[in-house]
């Protein structure tokens, strides 16, 4: 069920007014029965009658819910045998570990990358003239798996680590499994600081319900106004680049990466909305990342509970930085391999990741080199311009890699990068001899009857709405970042007539600019 | 709990006056279909007789200053889009109907003999959205009768939108003195006095949708043809046909389902038919950019044989 759809705008109401009117002992039951519906209601909305039809998929669906009940039981059982173990001083805690993390992590490897695997040894096979059958299997995707098998091992290993106490009350240790806001596409929460939230009473509170509801509707705006009308010409050209310009494949792919940004904050913004109004306080996902002046700041800023789970369950446990410099330097890459692995089952994704851990090495492996340079260029007499161009490149940076994690394919992703300055020669020619019809040459697209995605007409009042969709975020981003202060309390100063003047405003784009094209968050796919 | 109501209330409130008033207050849709509108207004603006034009995009590139010139009648070209449907084409145009008037009616072959592009012109929610806005209020009542409310307020709401953008358009870019136009932003640049399409097709080769697949037509779905005709003649208005042109080679291969198609029309329709299909089989070098729309020197000549055609049967 998507944030953003009409499902959502009766479900929600609903649970949260019963949710206040029961006593605090029923609550959970209610929180988890309520999840229980939204994680079922999913399955029916996203059912595929072309490729998984009903009947004859029985028994995936039966095995998608058999995957999560069965991780939830198993785990549940695990963390208390690890705890109880523990504290007998045996050596069978290690053993309940090894278990609980490879059994969600079997499942994980089966749902989402056995096809992958498959077509390697496929293509290996024939570039060795070997015989190997590809037998791609049509799999159903247990909903929101990458999210909670994260869940289930951060919980699993805290709790072997003496961190986080053995859940014993099974109803809300589900609940913390599959707690509506997050179950989908996270953040992906730690048991240490959601669980004890279970137990507290929460009680109706006005400032609080309505800080959610500001939160959930600028989320809406990220993703209805700005990620989702780029979206459009992202499918558009991505879908099929060859025919394309270079200035519409650099449009398309600066469209793509606000648009990923916008809709994966615009769905953390969301959730942590929704969870803030019935009285759950989620992690923060995302703060400002393209604001990063450098690209070790970005990744600490971007998706931050993902990263965060990598850096301690994967980064710290192979050492971290506590090891040889050769050592730590394979671990920032192992690390960054796993995480653009987790995102899918694609060499793109892969070399995505592995973009940014070179990106990441590099700019350490030259920093004494850069430290002289603006020595030399005496850059930090101007601490502003050298702030904006520290961002400027990170953002490139950011940008250029990011056309493998959108390409449907390696090749693609060639094709795009190898041609994004197509085509700016005739534009040169054109500014220097102010020849307008060669400018014409270099703006046509060959036999499309729309205008990147869009028809002609509805082109222009389109993009416009995009541009002004982008100043007011980036507006707003800037102000935080200069104030290190949310733009929800600053307004919450303000006169009241300012106030409902801004929520005016916020409403009027959200019903009026709003792409209500139920266009599904880009994060739920992994 | 109060406060929160009364605040959530308040928001309803605030946009719904907002809705209402953007609905209300004149702007343009920047939208093809919305060509609908200044048609209408251009029907209305025509004095009787009139030979009023219904038809898809192959009727758009005619000659009406011609035709108007040589017989005598202000020409109403209305045409616009084949997926639009002509039975829901012609129920917008009857209130506009005035003795004398005779309506001159084409159908590409694809609307009536490949199922499933019939299918999608009796489906398309676009072309629901557009008619409604040709008459808002027949429509309005229309739905109120159905029960289908929250198919009305959708229109009502999607149409709003889009206007709410166009507004934005014209603030952005200084437009000021086009921000309460109506209909099609762009429609006194792209069509004539008359509706047609200023600017000639481009030429493209080979020729788009030469690949149509026809069928044998069905009789029930035209019989509103005849319908209409009725309520035309109780009007003292009158209703032709004629068929469409269609590049030689794709006849060839679809002859069959073209001539059941004719011999379904001579028994079917109670009204005059122009021509036979073959009287309008073109060469290739008529086309512009698909087997539907001709290039000037195709235009040329059927605009002319239609005036012939017509001047017969007035």
């Amino acid at each position: 069920m998507l944030f953003n759809s009409i499902e959502f705008l009766i479900f929600f109401p609903a649970v949260v007014i019963i949710y206040f009117l029961l006593p605090h002992r029923w609550q959970w039951q209610w929180l988890l029965a309520s999840s229980c519906f939204f994680f079922g209601f999913s399955y029916y909305l996203y059912y595929d009658p072309v490729n998984f039809p009903y009947p004859t998929n029985i028994p995936w669906y039966i095995f998608n819910l058999f995957s999560v009940v069965s991780v939830i039981i198993i785990n549940y059982l695990l963390a208390i045998l690890i705890e109880k173990s523990k504290t007998t001083g045996s050596k069978r805690p290690k053993v309940y570990l090894v278990i609980g993390i490879a059994y969600p992590i079997i499942l994980l490897l089966l749902f989402k990358y056995l096809n992958f695997f498959n077509q390697t040894i496929n293509h290996i096979a024939r570039l060795l003239n070997l015989n190997y059958p590809e037998n791609i299997l049509k799999i159903i995707i247990p909903l929101g798996i990458s999210y909670y098998t994260f869940h289930i091992i951060s919980y699993l290993v805290d709790v072997y680590r003496g961190i986080q106490k053995a859940e014993r009350h099974f109803g809300i240790f589900s609940l913390y499994i599959l707690f509506f806001p997050k179950i989908v596409a996270g953040p992906i929460e730690r048991a240490q600081n959601l669980i004890p939230q279970f137990y507290e009473e929460k009680k109706f509170d006005y400032a609080r319900i309505k800080d959610g509801l500001l939160l959930f509707a600028w989320g809406l705006f990220k993703k209805l106004v700005i990620a989702d009308r780029a979206a459009i010409v992202v499918n558009e050209v991505y879908g099929d680049p060859y025919g394309y310009p270079g200035i519409y494949l650099i449009i398309a792919h600066l469209s793509f990466i606000f648009q990923v940004y916008c809709d994966f904050s615009g769905y953390s913004d969301m959730a942590i909305g929704i969870a803030r109004i019935m009285g759950f306080k989620l992690s923060d996902n995302f703060r400002r990342p393209y604001l990063s002046s450098s690209i070790t700041e970005l990744w600490r800023r971007w998706h931050i509970t993902m990263i965060s789970w990598f850096r301690d369950y994967v980064y710290i446990p192979m050492g971290g930085n506590r090891v040889a410099k050769w050592r730590w330097q394979y671990n920032t890459f192992i690390t960054f391999i796993l995480s653009g692995f987790w995102h899918g089952a694609n060499w793109t994704f892969i070399t995505w990741a592995a973009l940014n851990a070179l990106h990441i090495l590099i700019s350490i492996w030259t920093a004494p080199v850069r430290k002289k340079l603006m020595a030399l260029v005496n850059l930090k007499k101007f601490p502003s311009f050298y702030k904006i161009l520290t961002i400027l490149i990170t953002f490139t940076s950011f940008t250029l890699s990011g056309i493998f994690f959108r390409a449907a394919s390696m090749a693609d992703a060639f094709y795009i990068i190898s041609h994004l300055f197509t085509g700016f020669d005739v534009f040169i020619k054109t500014v220097l001899t102010l020849n307008y019809d060669m400018l014409k040459s270099f703006l046509v697209i060959q036999n499309k009857i729309t205008f990147l995605g869009y028809s002609k007409p509805a082109f222009l009042p389109e993009m416009i709405t995009l541009a002004l969709g982008m100043i007011v975020l980036a507006t707003i981003e800037i102000i935080q970042e200069r104030s290190n202060r949310r733009i929800r309390d600053m307004i919450a100063q303000k006169p009241w007539y300012i106030k409902w003047a801004l929520y005016y405003c916020l409403l009027f784009a959200l019903v009026f600019l709003g792409m209500y094209s139920n266009q599904q968050f880009i994060y739920f796919r992994f | 709990m109060k406060k929160l109501s009364i605040n959530v209330l308040i928001s309803i409130l605030l946009m719904s006056v907002t809705l209402t008033l953007v609905w209300i207050a004149p702007g343009t849709y920047p939208h093809d279909l919305a060509a609908l509108v200044n048609k209408r207004e251009m029907l209305k603006s025509k004095k009787s007789p009139r030979l009023i034009f219904i038809g898809g995009s192959s009727q758009l590139s005619l000659n009406s200053p011609l035709i108007e010139k040589e017989l005598n009648y202000s020409v109403a070209n209305m045409s616009l889009f084949g997926g639009l449907g002509t039975m829901e084409y012609l129920e917008e145009i009857k209130p506009y109907l005035e003795p004398g008037d005779v309506v001159v009616v084409t159908m590409e072959y694809a609307t009536v003999l490949d199922k499933q592009y019939f299918q999608f012109i009796h489906t398309n929610e676009e072309s629901k959205k557009f008619f409604f806005l040709m008459s808002p209020g027949r429509h309005t009542l229309e739905y109120i009768k159905n029960k289908e409310y929250f198919d009305l307020f959708k229109k009502v709401f999607v149409l709003s939108q889009i206007k709410a953008r166009s507004y934005l358009r014209n603030l952005t870019t200084g437009n000021f003195s086009h921000i309460f136009d109506n209909g099609f932003p762009n429609y006194n640049i792209e069509f004539n006095e008359n509706g047609d399409r200023v600017a000639p097709y481009l030429i493209f080769r080979p020729l788009g949708n030469r690949e149509t697949k026809l069928n044998y037509p069905e009789e029930t779905s035209l019989a509103f043809l005849n319908d209409f005709s009725d309520y035309a003649s109780s009007r003292k208005a009158k209703i032709v046909f004629y068929f469409s042109h269609f590049p030689k080679e794709q006849y060839k291969t679809n002859e069959k389902y073209i001539n059941a198609f004719y011999d379904m029309m001579k028994k079917l329709l109670k009204f005059p038919m122009l021509n036979k299909p073959s009287d309008f089989m073109y060469p290739e070098d008529y086309f512009a950019d698909t087997i539907y729309h001709l290039n000037e020197k195709g235009e040329k000549i059927r605009s002319a044989e239609l005036i012939r055609m017509l001047k017969k049967v007035l």
